[in-house]
């Protein structure tokens, strides 16, 4: 169905994430680093972005911004441990379709992906 | 001792989660935004966390401890120096606890709210994990050197008792307080830990 | 027996409303519906609510005006958390009356903690919440916190009125020198010598004036805690014969005379120059202004082992008695001499003197034989540490190559 990429320092989270996305029916690719992050999206341009904040060498909510500037239609959902008001605020604001807090469910992140796949779906 | 990366990148998101998770309960309680960092773990004996953490921790230490029992059982310890403890507690009430920098009664009892918040959020990490509910004892708050702190830990049981040392740092606003927790738990219950993260993979 | 983590069974639970009462806590309990199911006898004591009363209610219906953060509380509590509200964080779980009528507090302080009610299989069959009443003592930290306040307050209005009290002293005084400089080069117009002769006087004197300004202010900085030592390096002969200087012209009118012996190879110190030239001045003055003839004598010595230095400064005056030798260290007192003479000055001099050798770690004692003269000796640590000696120590140490 969705190409999906995985943004997210913790290789156990990425594992989980795509063990519940590939078992939905899509295609996962994933990343560690948000320079990886920002090659793989204008190399494969997915149809949606499934980002951790935390990564090490450009701050999540910075990846996020690239994203946007890179292709105003980019689809971000982000997920993150990180679940203050400030920071659900400031990711909203900077274009994310969606905020979801770690740890998140396989309902959960199915349901996200699925209504975002037929708002953006031409 | 020897731990699959695998398995410590696991527990380093459990960890990572469960502190973020008490960063936002903190943060509600006093209305300040508060950062954690990613926390550095170590896995080790029981036996050996005095001598890993003494590089780390000296002298007098203020803990919070909590002991939890369930499908997984332990020791939940939370340290950090105690100036330091004092003055957070200072700063998140601002100024009606810890007066003059030290820790007093009111201080004591917020830093047992906090403690509860950090250990409770940790542990329930571990129990969403192992989908079992973990239970937990009253928290206490003791101010002692790193070797009272570790026999106090429970040791009636013949198991080898195993240790997660996770290593962090609390932000606010004008502070940065370095925070450790020790999770002691004896071989079983880090055996269903290690099977329930890998049965995920 | 392993720690009980949580309350296992409800025979417990009224174990501890029995220990409760005793040592003066509230003990109440819910099930899992949030329906109380215990209340102890301290808790109806201090709610007016009896026991058989509030079986069978649930806490926010008895109490309407409980905060959400306690209910969310007892929430967590009955789903099998355990749960501390700290005063700190938030003032109370119950709102209870305040037990004290002193105190800005309507209700009662306390800290709490809540615990589940666990079951032989483990599930949560409700939650015990154990009241503690921390009102008095909240009241008392809160007392002690503002009495904290005001002593910083007071220490920097201290300050404040110290460092502007200097500038609005000597910012005066110094227009009247200026002034009378002016007028007295001709400045403003001709000048008669008979008027140059009035013009110096004023200029003598107002210098007078600023030297007791400078006294007092230094007495009441040294004493405030507010007097700042500045460390430099600095010779020790040098500093005595710069203060020698000073009093030169004093000794000549006088027709005293004067020795000076300093050692051969200079003695570098690390020290406050400006003060020991202020110690130095003040002692060879009182000297000059005691004495109506002889001899007077300042020596500088090292002591054997290299770590002190004693500036000593004798005089053949009418000497002073011996039960006055500690009387003259008292700020505002001036002993009467046998000329019968009431000498100028503020009273501070050998006081501030002593308090600045002492703020350098180091002390000033007086001999005396009366009728022969009086030797008065500063002793001071090569390398000065300020908290090493005598009652005062200043509270800014400012290390570093600045001179005043």
């Amino acid at each position: 169905m969705a190409r999906i990429l995985i943004v997210d320092d913790s290789g156990y989270a990425r594992r989980i994430h795509r063990g519940i996305l590939e078992a939905a029916g899509h295609t996962v690719t994933d990343v560690s680093t948000g320079m990886g992050a920002l090659e793989s999206y204008s190399l494969e341009h997915p149809d949606l972005v499934l980002l951790d904040l935390s990564m090490e060498d450009l701050g999540g909510v910075q990846v996020l911004k690239t994203l946007r500037e890179m292709d105003a239609a980019a689809c971000v959902v982000v997920v993150s441990a990180d679940i203050q008001r400030t920071t659900e605020q400031t990711v909203m604001a900077n274009g994310a379709r969606r905020f979801l807090a770690k740890p998140v469910s396989a309902e959960t992140l199915v349901a996200a992906v699925t209504e975002l796949a037929t708002e953006t779906a031409p | 001792m020897n731990v699959d990366p695998v398995d410590m990148d696991a527990l380093s998101e459990l960890f990572n989660v469960g502190l973020h998770r008490a960063a936002a309960s903190l943060s509600e309680l006093t209305g300040q935004r508060i950062g954690v960092d990613m926390p550095r773990l170590w896995v080790c004996k029981a036996s050996e966390i005095e001598e890993r953490m003494l590089s780390l921790l000296r002298g007098e230490l203020a803990t919070v401890h909590q002991i939890f029992s369930g499908a997984v059982a332990g020791d939940a310890v939370l340290l950090i120096e105690p100036d330091k403890a004092a003055a957070l507690a200072r700063f998140m009430t601002s100024g009606e606890a810890a007066i003059g920098g030290r820790l007093d009664q009111s201080a004591r009892e917020v830093l047992v709210e906090i403690g509860n918040v950090v250990l409770g959020a940790c542990l329930s990490s571990f129990g969403d994990m192992l989908h079992v509910p973990v239970t937990f004892s009253v928290p206490r708050i003791h101010v002692d050197s790193l070797a009272g702190v570790l026999a106090a830990l429970r040791t009636e049981t013949e198991e080898v008792q195993y240790a997660v040392i996770a290593a962090t740092r609390f932000g606010l606003s004008t502070m940065e307080v370095d925070g450790y927790l020790i999770v002691a738990v004896g071989a079983k219950s880090l055996a269903r830990i290690f099977s329930a993260m890998s049965g995920k993979a | 027996m392993s720690e009980v983590s949580a309350l296992s069974n409800m025979a417990l639970n009224a174990l501890l409303r029995d220990v409760g009462d005793m040592l003066e806590v509230g003990v109440v309990s819910v099930d899992t519906h949030g329906t109380i199911i215990g209340w102890n006898r301290w808790l109806e004591s201090v709610s007016g609510h009896r026991a058989a009363d509030v079986l069978g209610r649930s806490l926010p219906d008895l109490f309407p005006s409980m905060g959400p953060a306690a209910i969310a509380a007892l929430d967590r509590a009955v789903a099998g958390a355990t749960v501390v509200l700290s005063h700190g964080f938030h003032r109370f779980f119950l709102p209870l009356q305040s037990p004290i009528d002193h105190g800005p507090y309507e209700f009662m302080q306390q800290n709490t903690r809540l615990l589940p009610i666990v079951d032989a299989n483990g599930n949560s069959v409700g939650a015990t919440a154990i009241i503690q009443d921390v009102t008095e003592r909240v009241h008392r930290e809160a007392e002690l916190r503002l009495a904290i306040e005001r002593a910083e307050a007071a220490n920097r209005a201290k300050s404040a009125f110290l460092a502007s009290m200097s500038h609005e002293l000597r910012t005066p005084i110094g227009a009247v020198a200026g002034y009378t400089d002016l007028l007295r080069d001709g400045i403003f117009g001709e000048v008669t010598p008979a008027q140059v002769v009035h013009l110096e006087r004023i200029k003598r004197v107002s210098a007078h004036l600023l030297h007791i300004v400078e006294e007092i202010l230094t007495f009441a900085r040294v004493e405030a805690g507010r007097e700042e030592v500045r460390i430099t390096e600095t010779d020790a002969g040098t500093v005595a014969i710069e203060a020698s200087a000073v009093i030169q012209p004093m000794l000549e009118k006088k027709g005293l005379h004067f020795d000076i012996c300093v050692p051969e190879t200079a003695v570098i110190m690390h020290t406050d120059a400006v003060k020991v030239r202020q110690i130095m001045i003040n002692l060879l003055g009182n000297a000059v202004k005691f004495s109506s003839k002889g001899t007077i004598r300042l020596d500088v010595r090292v002591d054997e082992p290299g770590t002190q230095v004693a500036f000593i400064v004798s005089d053949e005056g009418p000497g002073i008695d011996e039960e006055n030798l500690e009387r003259i260290f008292e700020p505002f007192t001036q002993v009467e001499s046998t000329l019968s003479r009431t000498h100028e000055g503020t009273g501070l001099g050998l006081p501030v003197s002593r308090q600045l050798a002492r703020l350098m770690g180091g002390d000033l004692v007086a001999e005396s034989v009366k009728g022969k003269g009086s030797t008065f000796t500063v002793l001071l640590p090569i390398v000065s540490s300020p908290y090493a000696g005598g009652t005062i120590s200043g509270e800014h140490l400012l290390v570093g190559e600045s001179s005043s």
